[in-house]
This record gives C-alpha cells, structure tokens and sequence, in this order.
C-alpha cells in the first residue's frame, strides 16, 4: 500500500470516528459525572412543613420537608469550549412524589420541579472543565409516604447545542 | 512489506478510534441524598384542663403533663329528684380556650373541653382512639348507686355550627372500656362536652360520686 493509499483509509476512519462520536455526544441527553459533588449534611432531615396540624385536615398537614446543601462538581471536560445547556433531573422514583427547590450562588439558576422531570439550569459555553455550585435543595414530600429513610437520586444531563 | 507496515497503521488508527470513543463518552453520573423522617409520633389528649408551654401550638407551643382531675357535677334539689327531666351538669375545669390558637371554643361551666392532636409519618394513618373506662355506678358513702348509664352528654363547639365532632354526643354504658372519639393523624380534635344527668329514678339521699379515665391509644 502507498503512502497516499494509507491517508485514504486513515481519512475514512477519521470521518468513522466522527459519525460515530458526534451522535453520541450532541443529539441525545448526557448524565454528566457528578461523582465529585459532596454533600455538606449526611442526609436530609425531614420535618413538618407546617410546625402545627390542622383543625380541619388539609393536604399541607401531611408534609415533610427538609433542606441539605450540595457543593455539586460537573464533570464537563467532555464538553470544554463547547457551548452546551444543563438541565437538573429528578426521576420518578420512590417513596412517590418528589417536589424540589434550589438556590444556587449564580452560575446556575434556581428553580424547582417535580420528581419524573427537568429544568435548565444553564445555558452557555462550557468554558472550564469542572462546574462548582454550592445548591441548597429543599424536598418535599407525604409525609404518609416516608416510614422510614429513602434514598433519593438526581443528575444533571447536558444537551450540546 | 510496505503493505503490511500500513495493516499495522491502520490497526493502530482502529485501536485509536476505539480509544477515542471510550475517552469521549461521558461517566454516567447520579448523586443520591437519603430522606430521614425526624419528625417524631406526637400525641396530646386534653380533657378539661390541660397545659401547653411557650404559647399555643400554633405559636410554637408545646404540649404538657397535667395532674389535674376536673369534675362534673349536679345539685339535685329533693323535689326535682326522679321526676324524669334531664338536669344539665356544670364542671369545675377552667378551660374554655382552645390550645390551638386561644379560640374561646367552649362556654363555661356548662361545657367540659375535649381535645388533643396526633402526628405520625408513614402510610399507617389511622386515627388516635380515646376510650373511657366507666364503672358500672355513682356510689354514695352508704354504698347506695346510681348507674353510670344516667349521665349522657351533647358534643359541639363555637363557630363549629353542625361540623360533625370528632368527639361525639352519646351515653355512658355502665362497667364498660367505650369508645368516646378519635384523633385523626395529623389533625387537632377538639369538642366541647355538655354533660346531663337522666334523672329518672329516686336515688337515695347522698353524694354520688365515680370517677371516668380517659386514655387514647396510637396505631
């Protein structure tokens, strides 16, 4: 085989790896790593949403809400100096319905959902390989549907513009 | 040999595609936080007089021991005695206010005030049962009695208008463990009781007294 002949089949293989790679990575939602994220309580201590029940039962009696804060680190060398939008995702998932608030320092925005979906979080260029962000969530959920501690899984996906 | 020298550029570039792929898919990440209910099972039975400290609930109160035993009484006069009219008993309790927020909920001394709340987490959520433990009569000091089953009570409330009570009207059963009302999980209850003697039967002449314990039990 020619030198010339070996540049054609490295060129196919370059444009394979393209096809293949590209899809991957800018069509569909990617979990991002978050496995550097630390949580700064051991677990989130669920209380009464109201301190007093009522005199006549109302749906707010039963709630249990709770707070925890997160120094989340996203791992989004994948994606430097590519422009990219987050989104922060909470399954369906037990004990049941999930609601969820967070504030943020600035970076990302605030916002809050229910479990089975996602909201943006940021939009923009990835511009260094790690995301930092102290979140402070708030959960809140039946109080009826917690007997005892349940673990509960969120992740950030990304999306590449 | 020139041929085999780009087989072995070409494997190189394969392993390197390969390697390129791996290197470029993301860590499939998710971060996990566990709930811990620490909200603890509460309950709280008030009948007649009660305590709360640092306020009423609804201000942070707190529910508290009290040892005081209330009573419900009647001044039968000998010629309104056995002629089959019910006479209203008065109690010696001073609450009238809900612990709740202060709501002046019963009318004193007419009314005897019931009331309490009960909280839990979890999928159980039956309600709290509050029992009472009758004996079977009012004593006098001579031993003569007078059957428990005279004495009866109405249930209500002020600004409850016809809301059923969670402490409902009915009779005492003499000698008996009865069912009186209930608290519902995650619920304040409170009813305010009017108490009234049957009279209808002639009693010897005496003091009659007995003495009814109130208990409530959790699911």
């Amino acid at each position: 085989m020619s030198a010339g002949s070996f540049k054609r089949v490295a060129g196919f293989f370059l444009v394979l790896a393209q096809s293949i790679i590209w899809p991957a990575v800018a069509t569909a939602a990617t979990i991002i790593d978050d496995s550097a994220s630390q949580s700064l309580e051991p677990s989130v201590s669920m209380r009464w949403q109201t301190p007093v029940p009522g005199r006549r039962r109302t749906s707010a009696d039963d709630q249990l809400s709770g707070l925890v804060r997160v120094r989340v680190r996203l791992d989004l060398a994948p994606w430097l100096h590519r422009r990219g939008r987050i989104y922060f995702s909470l399954p369906s998932q037990p004990p049941g319905p999930i609601d969820i608030s967070w504030s943020t320092q600035g970076r990302f925005s605030s916002g809050q959902l229910r479990s089975g979906n996602r909201l943006l979080v940021y939009a923009g260029p990835i511009e260094s390989p790690v995301f930092e962000e102290l979140f402070v969530f708030q959960f809140s959920v039946d109080g009826r549907l917690l007997d005892s501690a349940a673990r509960v899984t969120y992740n950030f996906e990304i999306d590449e513009d | 040999m020139a041929g085999r020298t780009a087989a072995r550029r070409i494997r190189w570039w394969t392993t390197g595609v390969a390697a390129t792929l791996i290197a470029a898919t993301p860590l499939a990440g998710a971060y996990t936080v566990t709930l811990t209910p620490a909200s603890p099972k509460t309950i709280y039975l008030q009948i007649g007089t009660g305590s709360f400290t640092g306020g009423n609930l609804n201000a942070g109160g707190t529910g508290a021991n009290n040892s005081t035993v209330n009573t419900v009484s009647l001044n039968l006069a000998s010629s309104a005695v056995g002629n089959g009219l019910a006479q209203t008993m008065t109690t010696n309790s001073t609450a009238a206010n809900s612990f709740y927020d202060g709501y002046a909920f019963c009318n004193l001394p007419n009314q005897l005030y019931v009331g309490g709340y009960y909280r839990k987490t979890g999928a159980n959520t039956a309600a709290a049962q509050v029992m009472a433990s009758v004996p079977a009569n009012l004593v006098n000091a001579s031993g003569n009695t007078i059957p428990m089953s005279q004495i009866s009570r109405t249930s209500s409330g002020n600004g409850d208008g016809a809301a059923a009570q969670p402490f409902p009207a009915g009779a005492f059963v003499s000698g008996s463990l009865q069912n009186v009302g209930s608290i519902a999980s995650n619920q304040w209850a409170e009813s305010c009781w009017t108490f009234s003697y049957a009279n209808s039967f002639v009693p010897a002449s005496g003091t009659y007294s007995a003495t009814v314990i109130f208990t409530v039990t959790t699911p």
